[in-house]
């Protein structure tokens, strides 16, 4: 176990070295324009993000300097993601689409950065805009707060927050800081957690149309289920190719998911297992 | 993923009642589906949903997940309003 400290006039806390060398995990990041919507944006760019941060705020520099330069009117200006052809739901964190869309590592991550009212829009794949941080930074806490009551069956530990808590703890995610993070999640620990949290992320095609689609599922600390078993439960039309990856490690088929979840589970209090079929 | 119904019952925070306040969905269903009935029904510019009165779920979530992580009684109980009146 390594020990470090939260920051100062904070106590210590003990970071499991798994946890910690997760969350030291980042990507290389492309970011792209689409022509049409941008005039002398400063594209194409490079970028290194961390795997447990968000799109809107992985690029938020790069948002920032094309908002600038649009020639398109502000009420079109909300941007989407898009990458290989998907829509992209910037709520997951940046390592889980990585890991859903670049299963072969082919780093970096290619995203086209496209302005809102030109593109997809439909039930089956709606857009997903990204809104001004404030909003984002809202949504984020609406994911966590999700997770944390799933992990503890109960809301109450979300109220131990104090004051400044979810300054720092979004902080944290936003730079990959495992130190501050846990330090926050210590409040909760007098809370039993009672399951995992599982999101299972996948790569569909319906036609023409390719989207992420995911499935959530609430694992009980006390179930022997492998993440293999799990898989195999809830996604249909699997075959011996379909391989699983959580936090850019492929899953070995005898994995526990609550061992998985207690090592790579994200900052949103989810563990993402990302599907991926083996051309190979 | 499953086949199934799902039954929802709407509570109003700040918005006006709904004449059915259980309704029934396909269990999967996307909370997109029902943002989008919702906004279309009662004229809202903005919404927000709340489950449980807790947290505000993303629109590609299937409502028969939701149902079954967070449902009570065989119900999943959602908040609705014009603003964030929870969270």
């Amino acid at each position: 176990m390594a020990s470090a400290s939260a920051g100062e006039g904070e106590a210590e806390v003990e970071v499991p070295r798994v946890v910690r060398a997760s969350w030291r995990g980042g990507l290389p990041v492309l970011v792209e324009g689409v022509d049409a919507d941008f005039e002398d944006a400063p594209l194409p760019a490079f970028s290194f993000a961390s795997r447990q941060s968000f799109l809107p705020f992985a690029l938020a520099e790069k948002l920032a300097a094309m908002r600038t330069t649009s020639v398109v009117p502000a009420r079109m200006q909300e941007v989407w993601f898009e990458a290989q052809g998907v829509a992209l739901k910037w709520q997951y964190p940046l390592g889980a689409l990585f890991d859903v869309l670049y299963p072969r590592d082919a780093a970096p991550l290619r995203i086209t950065i496209h302005l809102r009212g030109a593109g997809l829009s439909s039930s089956e794949a709606p857009v997903v805009p990204c809104p001004g941080p404030d909003a984002a930074r809202k949504e984020f806490f609406h994911l966590f707060k999700q997770g944390m009551f799933l992990r503890y069956n109960s809301r109450l530990p979300f109220t131990e927050l104090r004051e400044n808590d979810d300054d720092a703890l979004w902080e944290s995610v936003l730079a990959g800081e495992v130190d501050r993070y846990w330090f926050v999640l210590q409040r909760m620990h007098e809370y039993v957690p009672k399951a995992a949290p599982v999101r299972i992320l996948q790569l569909v095609e319906r036609g023409n149309l390719r989207t992420v689609a995911s499935k959530q599922i609430v694992v009980p600390l006390d179930s022997s289920l492998t993440a293999q078993e799990l898989v195999d439960d809830y996604v249909l039309g699997l075959d011996g190719r379909t391989k699983l990856r959580c936090q850019g490690i492929d899953v070995p088929s005898d994995a526990l998911v609550v061992d998985l979840y207690e090592s790579l589970a994200h900052a949103d209090m989810f563990l993402y297992i990302c599907l991926y079929t083996d051309e190979a | 993923m499953e086949d199934g119904a799902v039954k929802v019952n709407l509570v109003p925070a700040n918005a006006p009642v709904l004449r059915e306040r259980v309704l029934t969905f396909k269990a999967n269903a996307r909370v997109y589906d029902l943002h989008r009935m919702l906004r279309e029904r009662l004229k809202l510019e903005t919404l927000v949903l709340i489950v449980e009165t807790c947290f505000a779920p993303t629109l590609d979530q299937e409502l028969g997940d939701l149902a079954k992580n967070f449902g009570r009684n065989g119900t999943l109980h959602i908040t609705y309003g014009p603003q964030a009146v929870f969270g």
